[in-house]
């Protein structure tokens, strides 16, 4: 479904990516992992053509996206949830999904099938629709922010960080909440620094380090790798 | 009461309040000055649109003001169109300048943008003051006619009033349909956090572009009516200060609130005028105010009020009863 091939990235004269190739597929939840700095948020901000132009090519289900404007990618299909959560805090919960939906505005007979959806996935939202986005919790931020993402209808959903800043309660529920938002049928990329967390709900993971990707493989195998366990799960 | 009932309902009584408040004004110099207020009204809510929606600094207000006040100016004076088709003009001209200006907007954010548009008024000004063979030059333009229906001329103050105050009241209306947009809530996203809209796919330059257009749309209109009113016009009017003056009726009236704004254009159009008897010692009197508001009530006018609703609806709340609309 998403390919990326050879992609490297720049921020000025720095060199944040190496030749970066992965691969998910449809219905697939990959993850991305690997320590801070590592290049993992860039990664997906070049995927949704946020910042610098990389070289290589990134293939959106067959169709070149590399370096395309961010509005017409998520029309294509790929949505992004980013780190921090980045909800808009003076608009209320109603007002960040609409948010959400803007790139479907001509189609607005979806809006409630959706907004249905997204409130079966977290019934909090619907009990705060009109409450400010600011003043929700940090994990019904990431609640929001995952809703927001999804009122996109993505086909692909990027996921950055959505553990960060959480109680460990709350992460756990947020991780399933991906395992549910998969199941009904959402490709997910999803980047961590939870290496653990993120590889018990993937089916493949890739292993980011300075820029570029050093181990690559099924979940469970990179779990039962040595160089994995004892760089990111402290085993 | 919250978000758009109570703007709705300010809005009325604010309008109200304005179609009340002219016949019981009996200096003729005030009259004239709640003409203006209401014309400083209708461009506020342009500024309101690109400002308190969409949370760019702009500072040249003075320079969409003046390009407004001249177009139209300068089309009924010299082209002899009429006032109609030269209003559409000054409104259609202004809204260009916006996209003009908003281009710019592609690469600027923050203090930068400001910068450039205190940038773009001055030369705005400096344009209007020395092309004299356009514009005039110093002297300016002369005989500019008043609004007419047919063979009925507004010539009477009363009735220019009411007629401003009418336009204003359909674009206010105007403004409260788009703020409840799509559009809107696009502004208001941009305003918020303009890499989260990014990443999830809002065209932010382009939205911002299009706030600078509404904007112009507004102010032109507004500043086509300025002209009208005064029927001389000359440029040492459109300064930076104005434009400072429009930025400062946002923040009192309550950053984000349509009828906030609305407040802020009249209170500081009488401002100003009402302190004149102090002479040398207004403007520091004058600031003084303004800083005490702004210190006091960063929130505004419209914050405090909805402060204070919000306070009594708690009230009311913990006492057992219900109390209006939540």
């Amino acid at each position: 479904m998403l390919r990326l091939e050879k992609v490297n990235a720049f921020y000025g004269h720095i060199q944040a990516l190496h030749e970066i190739s992965l691969e998910v597929a449809e219905g697939e939840i990959v993850c991305l992992i690997g320590a801070n700095g590592a290049g993992k948020t860039t990664t997906l901000m070049s995927i949704m053509g946020v910042v610098a132009t990389p070289q290589g090519k990134i293939l959106f289900q067959g169709e070149d996206i590399t370096g395309q404007p961010t509005p017409w990618i998520v029309s294509k299909g790929i949505s992004c949830v980013p780190e921090g959560r980045r909800i808009f805090p003076k608009l209320t919960v109603m007002e960040n999904l609409d948010m959400g939906f803007y790139p479907r505005r001509n189609r607005p007979e979806e809006f409630e099938e959706d907004l249905e959806r997204v409130f079966r996935l977290f019934p909090i939202l619907k009990e705060r629709k009109d409450q400010f986005g600011g003043t929700l919790s940090g994990g019904q931020q990431q609640m929001l922010s995952l809703a927001r993402g999804l009122m996109a209808r993505p086909k692909l959903l990027l996921l950055d960080e959505p553990s960060l800043g959480l109680a460990p309660l709350l992460v756990e529920q947020v991780m399933e909440s991906i395992v549910e938002i998969n199941k009904q049928g959402t490709t997910v990329l999803l980047v961590e620094q939870n290496a653990l967390m993120a590889l018990e709900i993937s089916h493949r993971g890739y292993v980011l380090e300075t820029g570029a990707i050093t181990i690559a493989g099924e979940a469970e195998r990179l779990m039962a790798d040595a160089q994995v366990r004892s760089s990111y799960l402290g085993t | 009461m919250r978000g758009s009932k109570l703007r709705n309902v300010s809005l009325v009584v604010i309008f109200a309040l304005l179609a009340c408040a002219e016949p019981l004004i009996a200096s003729r110099f005030y009259k004239f000055v709640l003409a203006l207020a209401v014309i400083n009204v209708i461009m506020v809510m342009g500024l309101h649109i690109i400002f308190g929606l969409t949370g760019q600094i702009f500072m040249g207000m003075a320079g969409f003001w003046g390009i407004g006040s001249y177009i139209l100016a300068l089309i009924t004076t010299r082209l002899g169109l009429g006032f109609w088709p030269a209003l559409l003009l000054s409104s259609l001209g202004v809204g260009l300048m916006g996209l003009v200006l908003g281009i710019p907007t592609l690469r600027l954010k923050g203090y930068y943008l400001s910068i450039t548009t205190i940038g773009f008024g001055e030369i705005t000004r400096f344009i209007l003051m020395n092309w004299s063979p356009v514009t005039g030059g110093v002297f300016g333009v002369f005989n500019i006619p008043r609004p007419n229906f047919g063979s009925f001329v507004f010539t009477n103050d009363a009735h220019f009033y009411y007629f401003s105050l009418v336009l204003a009241a359909i674009l206010a209306v105007i403004a409260s349909i788009l703020e409840d947009s799509k559009y809107g809530t696009a502004f208001k996203g941009v305003r918020d956090d303009e890499l989260a809209a990014d990443a999830i796919g809002i065209d932010s330059t382009g939205i911002k572009v299009m706030a600078f257009i509404t904007c112009g749309l507004f102010v032109g209109i507004g500043a086509g009516l300025y002209s009208s009113l005064l029927t001389y016009i000359s440029p040492e009017v459109f300064t930076l200060e104005e434009s400072f003056r429009f930025v400062t009726m946002v923040l009192i009236g309550g950053i984000g609130s349509l009828p906030g704004a609305i407040v802020g254009a009249v209170l500081l159009t009488f401002l100003p005028e009402m302190l004149r008897f102090l002479q040398s010692w207004y403007l520091a009197i004058y600031g003084l105010i303004v800083l005490g508001i702004v210190i006091y009530q960063p929130a505004g006018i419209m914050g405090a009020l909805q402060g204070y609703l919000d306070r009594r609806m708690i009230a009311a709340r913990r006492e057992g009863k219900e109390y209006g609309a939540s």
